[in-house]
């Protein structure tokens, strides 16, 4: 007969009195987002967020939105400590990119980050609260507007989100530049009547940040190579007149003036001068930079990127040899016997022995040219963590800019004198004026009046010159007009997103 | 229940993690012949959503203790006992807090520095995932004890197939979602094998022995996954690691390469079916790569799994010797079959920090017998994207621990009022047999909490240090 010896039955409570609720927790010193953008206060907080996306130039992986666009154009050099120095920065320069490229994916990343963050902003403010609200929202569009015109001009057709997303539409495939230049410029049209023209906080988009950005976009799909390839609505003569109204808008406003000397514009002192329509902030504050911080940076690395290397003076700081001015360049304002703009624009040895500094390491590729506009001055950064703490500010809208693309889109067809707004850049750079500008005129104006900040490929890829210009480079025509679109995004949309050409 | 409150860097206070537990067990014994257990567990955390919280995870065992049966009497098997247990438990441990909802951060990463002092911003902290549930581990085991000779060998085997099911790792999904990816569950991994540990107590010509040895076989394959799971990071050209379903998971993926192109003869040789050379910037001395499907071109979509960084068997020898006051310890390990990756070169330092054995071993025009690209700091061919050459088997064997020691006797001892006195020498890490080149073939698996996903990758961390040491054991 079978006999159990014995059954023995645990059965431990190992919380008493405990119901569901126990376990439902709040976050302590944090909010629940369901509880947050329910004041003015959260609103500003969560548009100064979005804001804060413009600073990264190093963002989990070096990644400068301003040496992207500099690198690949014919002003600039990459150099640093060699050609293994950043690797995914010397790819850019001679466009070896991959899809894997580190510094591409950080980029659009980074304006990701800043459309969710605008995004964020824009779905939960009431616009009908206050005044305020009205301007954040405002600003919160200008900013998105902002991040996808980089993602534009970086990649082409790129994903458009405007909200929120559920994990069912994860999947986004790339929408046509045709519908992203759309919801810009309706971004910008919604945001422009809620903005001032000026605001005592000098890092805000005003009117005329949102106008000149709005003018620029039709500018683009004037353009030949957009225009050509995107298949807008209307006529290009019509781009062209929507470009100048607003130009011209900006221009009426007399916000804006241009400084008077050149080498000041980019000076840490003229920041938010009379010619500054918008900037990207950059600063120098205690515990704001420093290594391993990531994108909490406050202080402009690519200063400290661009400086010489190995030099020792009271002025001028050490750098790490990058972005370097071509001999190209320099020879272009020698043309024109442009030497005010040339020397605001590059230092080379001989200033540099000027100041007692000694002579910098050469690297392969080396100019003897050193981008000015982000010059490591010593008075501009923080005497412990120098590297991290540069305060120039990135000047991303500037009048002289306007100007020109005022000039550019009445030769395209707009009305208007060409020639008179095109001369005021030209003469307050000492050059004698020009009578009958053509198209030619404008772009050996633009690249010499804008170099080192960002404009030049871009421009060469509108204008349909790229291949000519940058085929010595490594350009070639089909592919480099954009970048690769990240490989892991593709394999993350389940394959939603396409490749670019040849890539 | 634990209610455990943590303190975090940025004034921000963790409301801890609770976590409520009933757990109820059955057990039966028949006169230690038959044994058999079953135990139901349902776990709830507060790091789940509500519908998501509670689960229940049973389990069950069964014993036959063969050597108490009466008909069982066979020498020289002095204990046998048969096992089988099944049984699943939950695993959340990885999640942080929150995961599952969207919390809002005012911190450094969303303030804007301005000239006009810092303006402190807000936004989400992560993108959130309502959709968590617990990971779940499943395993199944047969196992044998016996024991021979008096109990003098004794012999432990166990069969075993461990499923996690809705694996907990970063979830895959794009950056244009906007925020940092959260956790999510991604798959199901099983890992299965075998785990034997024979061991010898005994006495012999004055000597005591105590020798155990331990092998283990496992297998690790990604049994359910949807698409793709990129893993870890290397370098400035992507990912090093991924999973697939049918594949071990965290396997290398990159390049296969052929060799080295030894002139521009094989370069021109290398076409498409078009003509067109497949690789237009390479130069003598470059590393040539496989065209995986085809195409005439090399790009991302040649890309495939170059490496397996699990091993297949792990093995372990630890002896204890002593005789006559003399101490004998040896603690051999070895780990067979796995791959790993040398990540170690840095092509951001031109002339530092390389290990030799790239620039001993490197094509030269002169000498083309080198398995490694030419050396140089050119490199247009992407000779350093993550490629087959730089897997390496990291099979070895090591002596993990030898150590020698005498203990005086105790009449000597007792004269110096002394209770025990023991000279010893020891050594730790005093070879290793391996064939792998870099500093170390044990490469450590950190990445930074990114869930084990750089395992086998050689980041070029501090390698084990060898260690001798000289020590006397005095107590009075």
């Amino acid at each position: 007969m079978k006999s159990i010896k014995y059954i023995f039955i645990t059965l431990a409570i190992l919380a008493s009195g405990c119901t569901d609720d126990w376990l439902e927790l709040e976050p302590v010193g944090q909010k629940l987002e369901i509880n947050f953008y329910q004041t003015e206060e959260d609103i500003y907080q969560g548009l100064i967020a979005a804001y804060s996306m413009l600073q990264p130039k190093y963002f989990s992986g070096w990644s400068s939105y301003y040496f992207l666009a500099n690198f690949p154009s014919d002003d600039s050099e990459v150099v640093g400590g060699g050609p293994g120095d950043r690797p995914e920065y010397h790819a850019i320069g001679e466009f070896t990119m991959l899809p894997t490229n580190s510094a591409v994916l950080q980029l659009w990343r980074r304006n990701y980050y800043g459309i969710y963050r605008a995004n964020v902003v824009i779905e939960n403010a009431d616009p009908s609260a206050s005044q305020a609200s009205k301007q954040y929202i405002a600003e919160a569009k200008f900013l998105r507007a902002y991040y996808y015109f980089q993602l534009v001009q970086f990649f082409g057709d790129v994903p458009l989100i405007t909200g929120n997303l559920t994990q069912d539409e994860y999947d986004q495939p790339r929408k046509p530049v045709k519908q992203v230049f759309s919801q810009i410029i309706s971004d910008l049209e919604s945001a422009i009547p809620n903005m001032e023209l000026s605001y005592p906080q000098t890092y805000r988009a005003t009117k005329g940040a949102a106008q000149s950005l709005l003018g620029k976009i039709y500018l683009y799909m004037a353009s030949p190579y957009y225009y050509q390839n995107y298949n807008f609505n209307l006529s290009q003569a019509e781009y062209y007149q929507l470009a100048a109204d607003q130009f011209e808008t900006v221009i009426l406003s007399a916000q804006y003036d241009l400084e008077p000397v050149y080498d000041n514009i980019w000076r840490y002192e003229y920041e938010h001068g009379v010619e500054s329509i918008f900037e990207i902030e950059y600063a120098n504050i205690e515990r704001g930079g420093d290594w391993g911080n990531g994108r909490v940076n406050g202080g402009n690395i690519d200063v400290q990127m661009s400086g010489p290397r190995s030099i020792t003076s009271d002025t001028l700081l050490a750098g790490w040899g990058f972005d370097m001015v071509t001999q190209d360049l320099i020879a272009a304002y020698n043309a024109q016997g442009d030497t005010e703009r040339r020397d605001g624009t590059a230092y080379g040895e001989a200033f540099l022995a000027s100041i007692g500094a000694g002579t910098p390491e050469q690297n392969p590729g080396y100019t003897g040219y050193f981008c000015k506009k982000r010059a490591t001055w010593k008075h501009i950064t923080w005497n412990s963590n120098a590297e991290w703490n540069y305060e120039t500010n990135e000047r991303v809208i500037r009048y002289a800019d306007v100007l020109l693309m005022m000039s550019e889109a009445i030769l395209g067809g707009a009305a208007g004198n060409a020639d008179y707004y095109f001369n005021l850049v030209r003469e307050r750079a000492g050059l004698d004026p020009i009578a009958g500008v053509t198209m030619d005129d404008i772009k050996t104006e633009r690249r010499l009046e804008l170099a080192m900040e960002g404009f030049r490929y871009f421009d060469l890829v509108r204008w349909g010159d790229a291949a000519t210009v940058l085929g010595p480079k490594g350009f070639v025509a089909g592919k480099h007009e954009v970048f690769p679109i990240p490989q892991e995004e593709i394999v993350n949309s389940n394959n939603a997103l396409t490749q670019n050409p040849n890539y | 229940m634990s209610d455990s409150a943590q303190a975090a860097t940025s004034g921000y206070r963790s409301p801890g993690v609770r976590m409520l537990s009933y757990f109820g067990r059955v057990n039966y014994n028949y006169q230690d012949k038959y044994m058999a257990t079953a135990i139901l567990r349902a776990d709830a955390s507060s790091k789940l959503i509500k519908e998501n919280r509670w689960k229940y995870f049973p389990s069950a065992s069964l014993g036959w203790n063969v050597t108490n049966e009466d008909f069982f009497d066979v020498y020289p098997i002095s204990y046998l006992k048969l096992r089988f247990g099944w049984g699943q438990n939950g695993n959340i441990g990885s999640l942080s807090p929150f995961e599952y909802a969207s919390v809002i951060q005012a911190g450094a990463v969303d303030s804007y520095y301005t000239d006009q002092g810092t303006l402190v911003g807000a936004a989400p902290v992560a993108t959130s995932n309502p959709n968590l549930v617990w990971e779940t581990v499943q395993q199944t085991n047969f196992g044998i004890d016996a024991r021979f000779f008096n109990d003098a060998l004794s012999l432990t085997t166990d069969l075993y197939w461990k499923k996690t099911i809705d694996l907990i790792t970063t979830m895959s999904i794009p950056e244009y979602i906007g925020n940092v990816k959260p956790a999510a569950n991604e798959g199901d991994v099983m890992n299965r094998g075998i785990e034997m540990e024979l061991r010898y107590k005994g006495k012999a010509f004055g000597i005591n022995y105590d020798i155990a040895a331990v092998a283990a076989y496992n297998h690790n394959e990604v049994t359910k996954l949807d698409g793709k799971l990129i893993g870890a990071n290397l370098g400035t050209t992507g990912w090093i690691t991924e999973a697939q379903q049918g594949q071990p998971i965290w396997y290398f993926y990159g390049y296969e390469a052929l060799g080295i192109f030894d002139s521009f003869d094989e370069i021109n040789a290398y076409v498409n079916e078009d003509g067109d050379l497949i690789q237009s910037s390479a130069i003598p001395g470059d590393v040539k790569f496989k065209d995986i499907n085809g195409d005439g071109v090399i790009d991302e979509n040649d890309k495939n799994m170059i490496g397996n960084p699990h091993p297949d068997w792990t093995l372990g020898l630890n002896v204890n010797l002593d005789y006559r006051g003399f101490d004998l310890k040896i603690f051999l390990q070895s780990s067979l079959g796995q791959d790993v990756y040398f990540g170690a070169y840095r092509t951001d330092l031109n002339n530092n920090n390389k290990p030799t054995f790239l620039y001993d071993n490197a094509w030269t025009p002169e000498d083309h017998s080198g398995e490694f690209p030419r050396y140089t700091v050119t490199d247009n061919n992407g000779n350093y994207s993550h490629n087959s050459l730089f897997v390496f088997d990291g099979s070895f064997v090591r002596l993990q621990n030898l150590e020698l020691g005498y203990s005086f006797s105790a009449p000597l001892l007792d004269k110096l009022h002394i209770s025990k006195l023991r000279l010893y020498v020891s050594g730790q890490n005093l070879f290793v047999i391996t064939k792998y080149p870099g500093a170390d073939p044990e490469v450590g698996n950190s990445n930074g909490g990114d869930f084990k996903s750089s395992v086998g990758v050689d980041r070029g961390l501090y390698p084990r240090a060898r260690v001798v040491s000289f020590g006397v054991n005095l107590s009075i």
